[in-house]
């Protein structure tokens, strides 16, 4: 039974025990979840054969594997690059950048970047890969539009700049996110405390960055946050444009864990590298949290 | 509170008659483009037991897809899968014994024998095999000619495919790949079976399991050999060395169309492949092209040995796909009839013909359409001539292992580096008893 003063709250009790069943069985069910990946990264348990019927426990050997094998922390490193610059660079930074100057804009302008950034946004991840593959291509838009009228040779970008590609098509995908938040932080922000920085001779410069920044501090980090969360896991727009090649150059960790799991049919494998990209992303977030809450102080 | 009761117990009889009902339905799992072998098999089964078939087509990667519905408990009543898979699924308890149906059905007995074993583990039947293939090196007609390379081209070793690749290379620089050779994870199991199989096989003789993965008489998997070795040469050799093949196509969003689209438009010189493709590729470009325009356009030759002393003259391997029931099954005696019907002999053998793919019965190979079929007649030698995968339990696993091996390469690690990881692997799966190194 609720036990509540609310005299509402406590006539509604039936009703709200009745709702909140499927809250507490999902929330049972992620618990299970959780442990069922942690009790299996101690096993070899796999897909198929043997292992998959009697699997043993094995320790931490998996957890060892991860550091003495090939493989995982070049993926660590990959994942990295490719979440500081398409998620913190590009998305948080150009999401920031973009909110601030359409602030100002003009209402057609405004309507014509907010429809291109959303439709990035908008386009299923599958769909996105073989848009960019197209314009990657030798004969694909950047090459024909952009490169070889400015006299350079065609280049196939998938094949020398993998990573680079995979980059900024993700920084496609997902500005809009950024901009949204910051955009709607920005509407909170006092028209005065702007025109008074302004009467006091700060140019635009330092209007952002003593100005601006500080009062967006906790949205910036909340979308940092949120950012590197999802971009660190992300899987279906690379996995789709390169499948983590060529060779390994854009293996990030998500699909390095899929291959080990899916393909090789190590489950056991797979599961420790999904708790270590938990332990990455757990510690990247409470080091947001940290660096947000000392500012705020 | 006992209200709430009655109503999670009829919600709970509700949602088990549902399922029930769901239940009565026969479920199978199939790749897309069987439609023409399946949908009239459905129709006659449908009409015959007045149950109803409800069928998942999968359009890319059923193999991957199939394992993980089986490994989950999520399989259908029947599935389609890769017949490589045989012994791993039958030792994990996936597949359903058919010994009980096959000992009354007739045609189990046109069925080859050497596909009868493939798929018989342990004295029980399996699967049922649908058809077979066989795998050579395609070539572009005109690029050819551009080259001033004779027809008919019969390279004698791995030599005399890097000089007809080097040829089209100086000839024609608009040739992105002039040797298109499976490398990679996103192939899967075609990088293994089209590419270094096919490599390994004529890199020595098979004495000891010397040109395979697996020493069958010794039971270990082979983590080092100088078939291995040179294997990965010839892989460094194509993509860093001589830099006969460009890399964007193994790892594309479509890496089957692409490929296919890209030798339909002459982007591909020479092509390490199977005998499907003489159909699939211009199916995947969207072409229509009669038989003797296929036969102007493109033409195959057998894969070499490397050369050396103990080599074959040339190597096939053949893989194939088989019709199973799942173990899970609650309604196997349907689920037979289901096969029964799309395995009906008249429509099979039609249907066989017309995808071009090697039957596996006699009687389907004595069918007016496939006698009159003279690209599939041309086989005949390759199938005559060929051999399986490793299909021993792990398999699969040390399938990936190659896979990440010519990734290795591909990245432009040393041969001993990716043999070290190679051995590495499969010693950490197997333990380092179950895994031979030949000097």
């Amino acid at each position: 039974m609720i036990s509540t003063s609310h005299v509402w709250l406590r006539r509604s009790a039936k009703p709200m025990a009745i709702a909140a069943i499927p809250a507490v069985l999902f929330i049972l069910l992620f618990i299970f979840y959780a442990g069922w990946t942690i009790w299996t990264s101690f096993t070899d348990l796999s897909l198929l054969g043997r292992k998959s019927i009697n699997p043993s426990f094995v320790g931490f050997d998996n957890y060892i594997r991860l550091i003495t094998r090939d493989g995982f922390l070049q993926s660590v490193w990959t994942t990295t690059v490719f979440t500081f610059f398409s998620a913190i660079v590009g998305q948080c930074g150009i999401g920031l950048l973009l909110a601030i100057i359409m602030k100002s804009s003009r209402f057609r302008l405004k309507s014509f970047v907010e429809f291109a950034i959303l439709f990035g946004w908008l386009a299923p991840d599958v769909v996105a890969a073989f848009m960019w593959n197209a314009f990657a291509s030798s004969d694909g838009m950047i090459n024909v539009i952009i490169l070889q009228p400015l006299g350079f040779e065609s280049v196939n970008l998938l094949n020398e700049y993998a990573i680079e590609v995979v980059i900024i098509s993700n920084i496609w995908k997902g500005t809009a996110w950024s901009y949204l938040l910051f955009s709607a932080a920005l509407d909170t922000v006092s028209r005065e405390v702007i025109e008074a920085a302004y009467m006091d001779g700060a140019n635009a410069l330092q209007r952002l960055r003593h100005v601006l920044l500080p009062l967006l501090r906790a949205q910036i980090a909340t979308n940092l946050l949120f950012v590197t969360i999802w971009t660190y896991a992300f899987f279906s727009l690379i996995y789709a444009l390169t499948g983590g090649g060529p060779g390994r150059e854009t293996e990030v960790l998500s699909i390095y864990m899929y291959k080990q799991a899916f393909d090789v049919g190590k489950l056991g494998y797979g599961s420790a590298v999904a708790i270590a990209m938990m332990l990455i992303v757990g510690g990247l977030s409470i080091f947001y949290v940290r660096q947000n809450k000392d500012q705020t102080r | 509170m006992r209200n709430l009761l009655l109503s999670v117990l009829t919600a709970s009889v509700a949602t088990g008659a549902l399922v029930s009902a769901a239940a009565a339905d026969i479920t199978i799992t199939y790749p897309s483009g069987w439609e023409g072998l399946m949908e009239p098999a459905f129709e006659e089964f449908e009409k015959k037991t007045g149950e109803k078939v409800v069928a998942t087509v999968v359009p890319k990667e059923i193999d991957k897809r199939i394992t993980i519905d089986l490994a989950g408990g999520a399989a259908t009543d029947v599935i389609v899968y890769d017949s490589y898979r045989t012994s791993e699924y039958a030792e994990s308890g996936y597949l359903a014994d058919l010994n009980g149906y096959t000992a009354s059905w007739a045609d189990w007995d046109h069925y080859f024998g050497s596909l009868k074993d493939i798929s018989t583990i342990d004295g029980a039947v399996r699967g049922i095999p649908v058809y077979t293939d066989v795998r050579m090196l395609w070539y572009n007609r005109a690029i050819f000619e551009k080259a001033g390379i004779a027809e008919p081209w019969e390279p004698k070793n791995w030599n005399d495919i890097f000089a007809a690749a080097e040829k089209i290379k100086a000839s024609n620089p608009d040739v992105e790949y002039p040797l298109y050779f499976p490398v990679g994870t996103k192939l899967g199991e075609a990088t293994t079976m089209q590419g270094f199989y096919m490599a390994l096989l004529g890199a020595d003789g098979a004495e000891g399991g010397a040109n395979r993965l697996r020493d069958w008489d010794a039971g270990q998997w082979i983590g080092d050999s100088p078939a291995i070795r040179k294997t990965l040469s010839f892989y460094q050799d194509v993509f860093v060395n001589k830099e006969l093949s460009g890399r964007e196509l193994y790892y594309t969003p479509d890496v089957w169309g692409d490929m296919r689209r890209a030798f339909a438009n002459g982007n591909i010189g020479i092509m390490a492949n199977g005998s499907w493709e003489f159909n699939s590729i211009w199916r995947s470009a969207g072409i229509e092209k009669s038989t003797d325009e296929r036969n102007e356009f493109m033409a195959w030759t057998k894969f070499p040995g490397d050369g050396s002393e103990n080599a074959p003259a040339t190597s096939n391997i053949s893989g194939g796909w088989n019709i199973a029931i799942a173990e899970s099954s609650e309604q196997k005696d349907l689920a037979w009839q289901l096969m029964e019907a799309i395995f009906e002999a008249d429509r099979y053998a039609e249907w066989v013909a017309g995808q071009g793919r090697p039957a596996v019965r006699r009687d389907a190979l004595e069918a007016p359409a496939y006698k009159a079929d003279a690209y599939l007649t041309s086989l005949s030698p390759l199938l005559e001539d060929t051999t399986g995968r490793d299909t021993f339990p792990g398999y699969s696993s040390v399938s990936a292992f190659v896979q990440q091996a010519t990734t290795d390469i591909l990245d432009g690690k040393s041969i001993d580096e990716t043999v070290a990881t190679f051995r590495e692997n499969l010693e950490d799966e197997f333990g380092e008893e179950e895994v031979k190194i030949i000097e």
